[in-house]
């Protein structure tokens, strides 16, 4: 064996523009081509059955696979240091694939307390319904994850910055009690993106994004995203028993002794985007992968702006608190720190004096910030959570998630820095006139 | 007594005339097959891919040297009894199917080499690197065996990142595995006439963007051979089950027919 320097791996900016795009090799596009088609041509008969087999990797129909959507799995996995991803129509989806490929009836998940209302709604109610229980803890609280790990414990979830808390995971201590426990740790890493975090550097095991947010980053396609790290030991418990027992569905397949680590996304793949179908479309894997090519440089410039808006407004007389994991007064600070040295996100959350009645009328004097409820846009975004995006929340899970009458979610768009401090600046000032 | 040295992933056919045995290299366990194995399955093959000692689900004991392991491999084809035996080896694993080709077993019709090398002389420094930090030289192996295709614009299989999947497979052995391994294979030595000697008809198969095992010298191996063929995959490296599964199994298929 020889070694030869020239080759060499490639680094984040780079990966984001040509990973996993396979040039086409009969127009010679530069551009990735958007292969709008339900469904592919055989060469014969002998590549079709292989195919749908699972003995040669290919593409049938688009509800299961497409090349403009692997290319954009691909990007994505190699982006966050996977071994591979899915990408499916939303980030809801990617966890209900998630839930769905590992868990059935009688199981049960430990998830943050501080998450977006859909995720909450769907773990604490939806798949109630199917059986599966959720425990919605601070897992902030090593102990309190602890006490709450039973039997039947096959995920814990939170995101690494909560919505729109903005709490910080310590991904590594909670990594280590899943590894203790054979507990599938399900990090979402929306509003931090890889440019900012890669949890599987601290031991995540599975990542799931809404890829609508900074990952397009325009605000143009809905569309999520499972990336698996492959480093959750399955053999090591009989636990999972749909990634190590034979599945009938597929001639009696055994996922794991087929394709040890990639085994969770063969089976999500096969199984579960065949059975459910929430897939992508490739006109919007197409959209995310244009937003991906300048997801760096656009956090870059979404992280200054937020970081200096933080500031401004902890200086304001008519601002009770700020909430950024950059600022030192964050409960979170260090932690954030040391996970995430290039910035802690562009989402940050205050309250405003007077309660909800001044939120309300301050969201209404903005003039730049655009109402509504997404983040991670180019534009700058306002929206008051306890009244919109939690509003199903009980009033005692509100409280619990932090989510106050006076609170205001900021996402912090690229306009210029001065634009935006103004039209803040007025919007208080009319508040309180 | 076999199976309790290997572990095995067997997949018997209903007609019980063929058979592919699987040999994985350094570091790698059977997962590494799994386009061939059930590809070859369904053409009416049976297949074995195994985990040799030491190596991803097998538990025993690692092994010092690749005769060692072909003394495993001879007793499993003694075992299965078949009358028609291919063996398919891939980089450390073929020169375990090179050295069992010298017991002239009569059941083995023919035998694939992939990111061959003989002799397999490894780096001094990656050597050493597998020694000290078996973490880094996976790194480095795996850079050196991906086409510069492979590790930016993606892989044949889909929503996989290769680099990333083949590092797991690697970084799941235990520490001291991969030198173990790359010792085995540096310290592996036939001599001239032996390799004259094979009648067995051999097929090596090499990636051309291969630089852990360069073609060139898999070519010189072919050379020496008195019953080989020579086969290319274009865009392939070191790993070419995963990086060209298709390709792959066409030029075996078009040998084992």
């Amino acid at each position: 064996m020889k070694k030869n320097n020239k080759y060499k791996k490639f680094n984040f900016s780079t990966l984001s523009i040509h990973a996993g795009q396979k040039v086409d090799k009969n127009y010679k596009s530069r551009a990735i081509p958007i292969y709008q088609t339900t469904s592919y041509l055989f060469e014969n008969h002998d590549e079709a059955s292989s195919i749908f087999n699972l003995d040669t990797d290919g593409h049938v129909y688009s509800r299961i696979s497409n090349p403009t959507i692997s290319a954009l799995e691909e990007r994505i996995a190699s982006l966050e240091k996977g071994i591979g991803a899915i990408c499916v129509a939303s980030g809801q989806a990617a966890l209900h694939l998630t839930v769905a490929t590992l868990l059935n009836k009688g199981d049960h998940i430990i998830s943050s307390d501080r998450i977006y209302g859909g995720s909450r709604n769907l773990l604490g109610l939806t798949l109630k319904r199917f059986g599966i229980e959720t425990s919605f803890i601070d897992i902030r609280n090593l102990s309190l994850i602890k006490k709450n790990i039973k039997k039947n414990t096959k995920i814990i979830f939170g995101e690494t910055i909560g919505n729109p808390g903005l709490e910080i995971l310590d991904v590594e201590k909670i990594s280590y009690i899943c590894d203790k426990n054979n507990i599938i740790f399900v990090a979402d890493n929306t509003i931090a993106t890889p440019a900012l975090f890669n949890p599987i550097d601290y031991g995540a095991h599975i990542i799931i994004h809404s890829a609508t947010k900074f990952i397009g980053g325009h605000g143009i396609a809905i569309g999520g995203a499972i990336v698996d790290s492959g480093n959750f030991s399955w053999n090591h418990t009989k636990k999972f028993k749909n990634i190590t027992e034979s599945y009938s569905g597929y001639n009696n397949i055994n996922y794991f002794e087929e394709y040890g680590p990639a085994a969770f996304l063969m089976r999500a793949r096969s199984e579960g985007l065949r059975d459910f179908g929430a897939a992508l479309s490739p006109q919007n894997a197409f959209y995310l992968l244009m937003g991906l090519e300048t997801l760096e440089p656009r956090m870059m410039k979404h992280v200054s702006n937020c970081e200096y808006i933080a500031a401004f407004l902890s200086g304001r007389a008519e601002v009770n608190w700020v909430s950024y994991p950059g600022l030192r007064s964050h409960k979170d600070y260090k932690i954030a720190s040391k996970l995430m040295p290039k910035g802690a996100g562009a989402i940050l959350s205050f309250g405003i004096k007077g309660g909800k009645d001044n939120a309300i009328k301050f969201i209404n004097y903005l003039r730049l910030f655009s109402h509504l409820a997404n983040i991670g846009d180019t534009k700058s975004l306002v929206i008051h959570p306890a009244s919109t995006t939690h509003s199903q929340l009980s009033q005692e899970d509100l409280i619990k998630s932090g989510i106050t009458d006076d609170l205001i979610r900021l996402s912090i768009g690229l306009e210029d820095l001065d634009d935006l401090i103004e039209d803040i600046t007025i919007a208080l000032e009319k508040v309180i006139r | 007594m076999i199976r309790s040295k290997l572990k095995l992933f067997y997949k018997k056919n209903k007609q019980k005339s063929r058979l592919i045995i699987f040999i994985h290299g350094a570091a790698c366990d059977h997962t590494l097959w799994v386009y061939q194995s059930r590809y070859f399955f369904n053409k009416n093959f049976s297949t074995i891919t195994l985990d040799l000692p030491g190596h991803g689900t097998n538990t025993s004991k690692p092994l010092n040297s690749i005769k060692a392991f072909s003394n495993l491999i001879k007793q499993l084809i003694k075992n299965v009894s078949y009358n028609e035996i291919y063996l398919i080896g891939h980089s450390m694993g073929s020169l375990i199917c090179l050295d069992t080709a010298l017991a002239k077993l009569k059941p083995i019709k023919r035998i694939f080499l992939i990111g061959v090398s003989y002799p397999m002389n490894v780096n001094k420094n990656l050597l050493l690197k597998s020694k000290c930090d078996q973490n880094l030289a996976i790194k480095d192996m795996i850079s050196w065996s991906l086409s510069d295709k492979i590790k930016l614009n993606g892989s044949n299989l889909i929503g996989l990142n290769l680099p990333n999947f083949i590092n797991v497979i690697m970084s799941n052995s235990k520490t001291g595995l991969l030198y173990k391994d790359l010792y085995a294979c540096n310290n592996f030595i036939m001599k001239e006439d032996e390799i004259k000697k094979i009648k067995t008809p051999i097929t090596i198969i090499s990636g051309d963007s291969d630089i852990m095992t360069p073609k060139k010298i898999a070519k010189n191996l072919h050379d020496r051979l008195s019953v080989s063929n020579f086969e290319v995959i274009n865009d392939a490296g070191h790993f070419q089950p995963l990086e060209n599964p298709i390709e792959l199994n066409k030029i075996i298929l078009k040998y084992v027919k």
